[in-house]
């Protein structure tokens, strides 16, 4: 993918810029699918069919991070964990997804409820948000498809021309002019903020009364249907 | 010369979808070879090396979101269960006990099963069912969010229902359609069997027995396990019962799985063999199957008694000669046998004949009347004098000594018609008999009639031996003919009627002017002689109650008779009338009414045929029961069946161990020795425990199982199945019970 940020940009919690480098981040999969292995070590995957209109792999993240790298962004984070709710996490960083095409269908639905970062944030340090809208291409060795945000007025009254993709602007949709041959995948690269649910460390991890645990961990909500 | 290609859409049994085959004809031999392809990704779709899967969770019409789903689908079968059962866990205050039904109480629940290859996959109904009542709700360590395990199986309301089923034997059905009977008592109208089934004689009482247990034991003898299954035509379940037999070589297995195949495998033997197997149960039996039986009883009576001479005889001038016979001396005599054979066909009575023997000596007349050249005789009236003989007692005979001999037969045949329900009977009597005969016309004062003579009784009878004027015959003396007529519903005897032949005539009027006979008691004959016709015939008439009990009976009773009017026309003798001749008419008419009184009480009021006032009774009990029809019930006979089954193969590897089995179901040795068979072979088997993704393998399929390391190249059939899909991790896993038989 072409769109990799040219230097590392700090990660956004709900709006908020946080004073951390984006590596500074562990991110956990949990991939549904497993590789079974008999006798000889023959193998064989299995794995969960994504849902009508989503992408491969289906796929849980666990975002952790040291709480002493947080620095002077501390208090703001405490802050914001202080609210219930689902939090957006965006940490500029792409992620490669595929959907299998059937032939008919030309519309498509982000993982969860994944936003674009474009759309929730402005990218920091005056970085160009060009760099990190999505890359989509038909087969992995296709032609990228020039990114179109839009309204969802004019998303769902319109139709993209040949060569566009069109975002549905603030949500998680993206259409494309004609409907790929079936079984070919549409990838895309999306920097995509992640919708996170706070995890409550353990009361064993409160080694300290004024300290906190040693990780701040973030669930990804997943899918709701 | 035939040579074609062609593509038929062929649907496979069992497979949701229709498959495809494609098939080339060689013609060119002298058989036509038929190649097919049959395209089988359907059934493979399990088996490709990677595949994506779903399952999803229809909860009372609603689909249950994936993200509700908590932790593993999984579901289970079993050869020796109907049930399938289905678990998965919901999580949430929504799924909460106290928040909704759906999740306890009997729910209709459906799982969509879809796996495949990409872009080859298919979706299949796999279960549907209820939600099983009753179930836990959990909270984790921690207050974490609750999760309701729910439990669903495909028998829900079936599960507890009661058969209340009732079929007479050899009703004629077959275990199919005695399966389909009670399935639709419960709710089930769709039934699928393998055959009909054997025709099943005995009668069935399902006495408040479950649906599913029964039919285990109804479909036994044929090797029937029963399922459930989604209808794909309609929203409800097909009742099907299937056979299960291990598909032995040269026949392909369904499917060969090596350690390639598996990820875990354990191998348990059997611990407890029963090396004798005893089958018992019963075979019912009708008429037909039964044969014909007789029964014959003699009964021999021995006395003192000394056999009867003549010790006189008359002669032709009316005295008495000696004869010189003395008497026998007094010894122990047979005196009396009494023969009875009844012959019967299973229940049914064929015939019921009984017959004596006695000391007998036919009667003679003392008078004869002229013959065609004599003139009157010398007697008073002229008539002539017997050459009877007279015994000791006085009596006028037609031998010098009793002899011993057939005195009397009663020949009792029922009638019956082709269903074997009794219609009628004929009764007939054999016996020494008299037959009325006159001795003049009207208007005679003369004998005129030849070939009579006169009885000590001074009445005339027909003349059977000249010489001694013997006046009884052995032969056919009285018949009776009785019929029934049914109710039909019911069963109940509605008529009887009951004619009753012998010999005789009608009374007749004496007087010149009529051209009738009279016999040497001053009594009219209509006829010369006695002739063989209906003297009487009685008429009974049920009116019955709506449940097939009396209410009420018309008896009417008709013989020969006459009317007596004092200033009659015609003079009878001893009276007058203005009739001729006795007719056969109404003599008495009896009525009796059953009324039910109270609980147990019945008023029986009867009406009289002579006009005398009614009379009536309270009497303890019940309504009558009138005759009924011969049931299939009442003709049923059940024969008890066992089969011993040994098998010392097994006592010496096992010890001896018996294995006792009261199945009510089968019905012939054939079928008990198929059921030990089977069971045998079954508890004999060693099971393999196979953990593996999850395959296409059904119940009842034949796995060929290769593994040297377990000394495995044998076949084994599949008896139980759990697929677990867990969508957290992905896995499709199933565990596979085989049985295999090395012991044959």
């Amino acid at each position: 993918m072409t769109n990799l940020p040219a230097v590392p940009a700090e990660a956004f919690l709900d709006g908020d810029h946080l004073a951390v480098p984006a590596d500074s981040w562990t991110i956990t999969r949990q991939v549904a699918r497993t590789l079974r292995t008999s006798a000889g070590l023959a193998t064989r995957e299995q794995r969960l069919r994504p849902l009508a209109g989503r992408p491969e792999p289906v796929c849980q993240r666990r975002f952790s991070l040291a709480w002493r790298h947080l620095g002077s962004s501390r208090d703001t984070v405490e802050e914001l964990l202080a609210v219930p709710g689902e939090h957006r996490l965006v940490l500029w960083r792409p992620e490669i997804l595929a959907w299998r095409a059937d032939g008919v269908a030309t519309e498509w639905t982000l993982p969860g409820r994944w936003l674009l970062s474009t759309d929730t944030v402005t990218p920091p340090a005056g970085l160009s948000p060009d760099r990190f809208h999505p890359a989509v291409k038909v087969t992995r060795t296709g032609t990228p498809l020039t990114y179109v945000s839009k309204t969802a007025v004019d998303y769902a009254a319109g139709s993209p021309a040949a060569g566009e993709v069109w975002f549905l602007e603030d949500g998680s949709s993206f259409k494309l002019a004609a409907a790929p041959t079936a079984g070919e995948y549409v990838f895309a690269s999306i920097v995509p903020a992640y919708p996170v649910w706070y995890q409550e460390a353990g009361a064993k991890a409160l080694t300290h009364p004024l300290r906190e645990p040693l990780d701040l961990v973030l669930v990804e909500a997943g899918e709701t249907a | 010369m035939i040579a074609a290609a062609a593509t038929l859409a062929a649907t496979v049994v069992g497979l949701p979808s229709p498959a495809t085959l494609t098939a080339d004809v060689d013609g060119s031999g002298d058989l036509a070879t038929l190649t097919a392809n049959v395209a089988t990704g359907w059934a493979q779709a399990l088996d490709a090396p990677s595949i994506a899967w779903d399952v999803r969770v229809k909860l009372a019409g609603a689909w249950v979101p994936r993200s509700a789903l908590v932790g593993a689908v999984t579901w289970s079968r079993s050869l020796d269960s109907h049930r399938t059962e289905v678990r998965f866990g919901l999580p949430g205050a929504e799924y909460s006990i106290l928040a909704t039904l759906t999740t306890w109480t009997l729910t209709p629940v459906e799982l969509w099963a879809a796996q495949g290859p990409d872009g080859d996959e298919a979706e299949e109904l796999v279960f549907r069912g209820w939600v099983r009542p009753g179930t836990t709700q959990d909270s984790a360590e921690g207050g974490a969010e609750p999760v309701l395990q729910v439990v669903a199986d495909d028998v829900g309301p079936y599960a507890a229902a009661e058969l209340c089923h009732e079929m007479e034997p050899f009703a004629g059905l077959t275990r199919a359609e005695i399966a389909e009977q009670l399935a639709a008592d419960v709710g089930l109208t769709q039934v699928r069997t393998p055959g009909p089934g054997a025709v099943y004689a005995k009668p069935i009482f399902t006495d408040r027995a479950g649906l599913f247990g029964y039919l285990a034991e109804l479909g036994e003898p044929e090797g029937w396990h029963w399922r459930l299954v989604p209808d794909p035509a309609g929203p409800g379940l097909i009742l099907e019962a299937y056979t299960a037999e291990l598909a032995e070589a040269p026949r392909p297995p369904d499917w060969i799985w090596t350690p390639r195949s598996w990820e875990a495998l354990s191998i348990e033997a059997p611990s407890t063999v029963p090396s004798r197997y005893i089958v018992r149960g019963t075979s019912a039996v009708s008429y037909d199957e039964a044969g014909l039986r007789v029964e014959t009883q003699r009964t021999e009576i021995r006395q003192i008694y000394a056999p009867r001479v003549s010790p006189q005889r008359q002669n032709t001038s009316g005295g008495l000669d000696d004869t010189g016979l003395t008497p026998l001396g007094e010894a122990l005599r047979l005196v009396s046998v009494i023969e009875s054979e009844i012959s019967t066909r299973g229940e049914l009575e064929v015939s019921n004949v009984t017959r004596e023997w006695a000391w007998v000596n036919p009667a003679a007349a003392r008078l004869r009347t002229p013959n065609l050249l004599e003139g009157l005789g010398p007697a008073e009236g002229g008539y002539h004098y017997t050459s009877c003989w007279v015994d000791s007692e006085g009596n006028t005979v037609s031998l010098p000594m009793e002899a011993f001999a057939l005195v009397g037969e009663r020949r009792d045949v029922p009638a019956y018609d082709l269903d074997g329900q009794l219609v009628g009977r004929r009764i007939e009597e054999r016996r020494w008999h008299r037959r009325r005969m006159a001795v003049r016309q009207t208007g005679d004062t003369d004998p005129t009639v030849i070939g009579a003579g006169v009885g000590g009784d001074d009445a005339s009878y027909e003349v059977f031996e000249a010489g001694v004027g013997r006046i009884e015959a052995y032969g056919l003396a009285a018949a009776h003919d009785v019929a029934y007529g049914y109710e039909p519903t019911s069963g109940a005897v509605l008529s009887e009627t009951q004619d009753t032949w012998g010999w005789g005539t009608p009374r007749a009027a004496i007087d010149a002017a009529n051209p009738y006979y009279v016999n040497a008691d001053g009594r009219g004959m209509f006829t010369l002689q006695s002739i063989w016709q209906v003297l009487q015939s009685k008429s009974i008439a049920n009116t019955l109650t709506d449940d097939g009990l009396l209410s009420g009976i018309v008896e009417i009773l008709s013989a020969f008779d006459v009317y007596v009017v004092i200033t009659g026309n015609n003079d009878w003798g001893d009276f007058r009338s203005h009739e001729a001749v006795e007719s056969l008419r109404p003599v008495e008419r009896k009525n009796i009414l059953y009324r039910r009184f109270g609980e147990s009480q019945v008023e029986v009021t009867t009406f009289g045929g002579d006009g005398q006032a009614p009379t009536t009774q309270i009497l303890a009990g019940r309504l009558p029961i009138p005759r009924y029809q011969l049931s299939p019930w009442t003709v049923l006979r059940q024969e008890p069946l066992e089969l011993v089954l040994d098998d010392p193969e097994l006592a010496a590897l096992f010890g001896f161990r018996r294995e006792t089995l009261s199945l009510d179901h089968i019905q012939t040795l054939d079928e008990a020795l198929a059921v030990a068979t089977r069971r045998r072979r079954r508890a004999a088997a060693p099971l393999v425990k196979i953990t593996r993704p999850e395959t296409r393998a059904r119940i009842g399929d034949t796995v060929l199982l290769l593994d040297p390391a377990h000394a495995l190249a044998h076949r084994g059939l599949v008896v139980d199945q759990l697929v677990r899909r867990d969508p957290a991790s992905g896995a499709a896993t199933g565990e596979y019970t085989l049985e295999v038989y090395p012991l044959g």
